[in-house]
């Protein structure tokens, strides 16, 4: 039995495995270390259900398609067991970071954001902004 | 004979950034193995969701046209031979069937794109929260 996507054409796709019931927040930082896509699993059920999420591995920008860092923010239940691409999710996380090369900068705003969401028990607080971007300042 | 009774619950929270100009389609699933000596019902199966998408650009206008996330539940034969599907909303036991090993819960929506080959891409905001269950009885 399998549960894999039916066709080869996902490569562009990153694929989050749960083990196991409990909540999880994680979510997809560009190079910059803003969250793009924040997303939270809930799996409930006896011990051996599972749960499988899919994620770009480039979000599209108004200004272009962005590779991202995938990072597991929060999970409630430590004996839950997450994996990005089969592999352990900080493991994977760590290696995305070299593959893009992110900044010592970026790393601390990531950090900054998943301790920020963690400390809310992994609820991203989402408010919707419907403004438009600020205008520039001319100089 | 007894019955064993199990849950599958997915609750599935996506935010969205402002830049973003790109929202994939959801597509997410919970699984549990089941017995294929046993006959299976599907008792109950629902989803439910809040949220949407918003189009921000000269204007705002909401984005979408399904009030739902598409639910299904699979039943997969230990070779994986054939499915058999299932769709929410469902509040009636199905007939008993036999030789399944496994039951994958799904919820889905489309995605949406405002980007067209290097023409400058519109925003959208997204935010959407999704949740299904299914229960499933064993005798």
């Amino acid at each position: 039995m399998s549960t894999k996507p039916d066709t080869a054409a996902d490569a562009a796709i990153f694929e989050v495995r749960v083990h196991g019931p409990g909540a999880l927040t994680f979510g997809l930082f560009d190079a910059k270390g803003k969250a793009l896509v924040v997303k939270r699993l809930i799996v409930s059920g006896p011990e051996g259900i599972e749960a499988r999420s899919r994620l770009p591995r480039r979000v599209q920008t108004q200004s272009g398609a962005v590779p991202v860092v995938p990072v597991l923010i929060h999970r409630a239940n430590s004996e839950q067991r997450v994996t990005f691409e089969g592999k352990d999710a900080a493991k994977a996380t760590d290696e995305r970071c070299r593959d893009i090369g992110l900044s010592k900068v970026a790393l601390g705003k990531i950090r900054e954001t998943t301790n920020l969401i963690a400390a809310r028990g992994g609820d991203p607080g989402v408010l919707v902004a419907v403004s438009r971007e600020p205008p520039t300042k001319k100089r | 004979m007894a019955t064993t009774s199990f849950m599958i619950q997915l609750f599935s929270e996506q935010y969205f950034a402002g830049a973003v100009s790109d929202v994939p389609e959801l597509e997410d699933e919970a699984f549990l193995f089941l017995d294929p000596g046993k006959a299976t019902v599907i008792r109950e199966l629902a989803s439910e969701e809040e949220g949407g998408l918003l189009f921000v650009g000269s204007g705002i206008a909401p984005l979408w046209w399904s009030s739902e996330a598409f639910t299904d539940l699979r039943l997969v034969p230990p070779r994986g031979e054939h499915y058999t599907y299932f769709y929410a909303p469902s509040f009636n036991p199905s007939p008993p069937m036999k030789g399944f090993g496994l039951a994958i819960l799904r919820v889905r929506e489309a995605g949406a794109t405002t980007s067209q080959g290097g023409q400058p891409a519109n925003a959208l905001r997204a935010y959407r929260r999704v949740g299904a269950h299914a229960y499933v009885d064993q005798t």
